[in-house]
């Protein structure tokens, strides 16, 4: 009996080709069912930015998309790409600074919507002006989980410096800050809001927004 | 002497219509520091967004909407006329040209804030574009990687703790500061062009406006799209500035 148990043992490990891919298998499935911040955090902020920005060059890059003509689908597509990776929440959030505090539900819910409106049609336009630039990624400095990756858009003899704050938050890095040339998108929607929202109110300052955004992207704002 | 003083005050006046404006290019490479409390998720950002004092803002309201206006109808109307009618290649030839002759200005600058290495390198790049570079029409410099270090007066007096003052806009030029302008003045004086033109200020504002409408041609439509965002233009630009200074003194 017990020799047969060690043959069968043996047989088994003769086909370790078998054994090898079943627990390749299994890791797959395992890791796959895990929750998905181990596998984010495993990432690293770095890898995941580049990964979907990856992906919005490949919007950016699709020839079926290219064209006047096409702006409005291909922008559409952009943002699509490119708010799965935002946190909005958080940077409407952080733009309005302690206002935030002192609104209700329903007016951080609207606030937020409009800002996702705004970045939606002054964002994406700039990212829409890409022109082939070729992006290296530098250094990404990991804090807790907040984290920040800068990186380079070399045009020509031009280079931008360009970085990304990101927070992880249900295992994905998500960014919340955009620092183009040294000016944090953040800080600057900061200064100009918390003003607004002093001298007129949450009232005066969503219907600067809504006016604001009425006018982005048609044909006078270019 | 009277006379001098008044062609350089001209001069600075009118100097570069390029520049801030558009965009702030003289921002210096500097580590971010953060700061985060943890009892307050605000306060990251709390530090950083300390505006400028801004004690002339009705007048510079009124100076930035001119140059608004200017820049939306007429710098970028005749940009891009001259973009139709000019090659690339002789436009990039004209930012290179003027560029190369700010050279021994970086120099100095690089020398006077102890930067000895990047001296050297602005000097080398120098007599690389001015000989090989055909009088800096090229730039084989920064295509042999050999990059370009912009330092100028207004980031010497930065680097020796003078402060930026308040906030001004100046007509035609753009977001500065007394510190800007004592910079400028520095730039003027140091510059070979300068003293090519005879710093004659009728010559000096006509090779500075055509420099600007060359700069202008190669970012056509740049300067709206970064303002189409924008809830209030006058404070995005000016806290666009405010960062940027923040980064001088880094």
């Amino acid at each position: 009996m017990k020799n047969e148990k060690f043959e069968n043992w043996g047989n088994s490990m003769k086909c370790g080709w078998r054994v090898a891919l079943m627990s390749l298998a299994f890791l797959f499935i395992f890791s796959a069912l895990s929750p998905a911040h181990l596998l984010g955090a495993d990432k690293g902020p770095k890898i995941q930015l580049k990964a979907s920005i990856d992906k919005l060059l490949l919007v950016l890059r699709d020839e079926n998309l290219k064209g006047v003509e096409k702006r409005e689908l291909r922008r559409e597509r952009i943002a699509e790409v490119v708010f799965l990776q935002f946190d909005m929440s958080r940077m409407a959030k952080y733009s309005l600074g302690r206002g935030w505090r002192d609104l209700n539900k329903l007016e951080r819910d609207q606030f937020t919507d409009l800002f996702r409106k705004l970045m939606a049609k002054s964002y994406v336009s700039t990212i829409d002006a890409y022109a082939g630039e070729e992006i290296s990624y530098l250094k990404e400095i990991v804090k807790g989980d907040k984290a920040e990756v800068r990186t380079v858009v070399v045009g020509g003899s031009k280079e931008i410096p360009l970085s990304y704050k990101l927070m992880l938050s249900d295992g994905r890095w998500l960014i919340y800050d955009v620092i183009i040339e040294n000016v944090s998108l953040v800080r600057n929607y900061r200064s100009q809001l918390s003003p607004i929202i002093k001298k007129y109110g949450f009232a005066g300052l969503v219907e600067r927004m809504e006016k604001r955004i009425a006018l982005a992207g048609t044909k006078k704002d270019g | 002497m009277l006379m001098k003083i008044l062609k350089i005050s001209i001069l600075c006046s009118f100097l570069l219509f390029n520049g801030v404006m558009l965009s702030p290019n003289y921002c210096l490479a500097g580590s971010v520091v953060e700061v985060v409390a943890l009892d307050d998720e605000f306060a990251e950002y709390d530090e950083s967004t300390a505006e400028l004092s801004d004690p002339f803002e009705s007048v510079n309201r009124a100076v930035f909407t001119f140059n608004h206006n200017l820049h939306l109808w007429l710098m970028e109307p005749t940009a891009k006329a001259y973009r139709q009618v000019t090659p690339s290649i002789f436009r990039t030839g004209v930012v290179n040209f003027f560029s190369n002759l700010v050279e021994p200005t970086r120099m100095l600058n690089s020398l006077l804030q102890g930067r000895f290495v990047e001296a050297r390198d602005t000097f080398l790049r120098f007599l690389l574009n001015s000989t090989v570079g055909v009088c800096g029409l090229m730039d084989p410099a920064t295509y042999d990687d050999m990059k370009l270090n912009e330092r100028r007066f207004a980031t010497t007096l930065a680097h020796y703790g003078i402060g930026g003052g308040p906030y001004l806009v100046l007509p035609l030029y753009g977001p500065s500061n007394p510190r800007g302008i004592g910079g400028l003045v520095g730039d003027a004086l140091t510059s070979p062009l300068f003293y090519l033109l005879n710093a004659d200020p009728v010559v000096v504002v006509a090779v500075e406006a055509s420099k600007a409408i060359n700069k202008t041609s190669f970012k056509l439509g740049e300067y709206k799209k970064m303002l189409s965002g924008a809830l209030d233009p006058y404070i995005a630009v000016r806290n666009a500035f405010t960062q940027h200074q923040q980064q001088l003194i880094k």
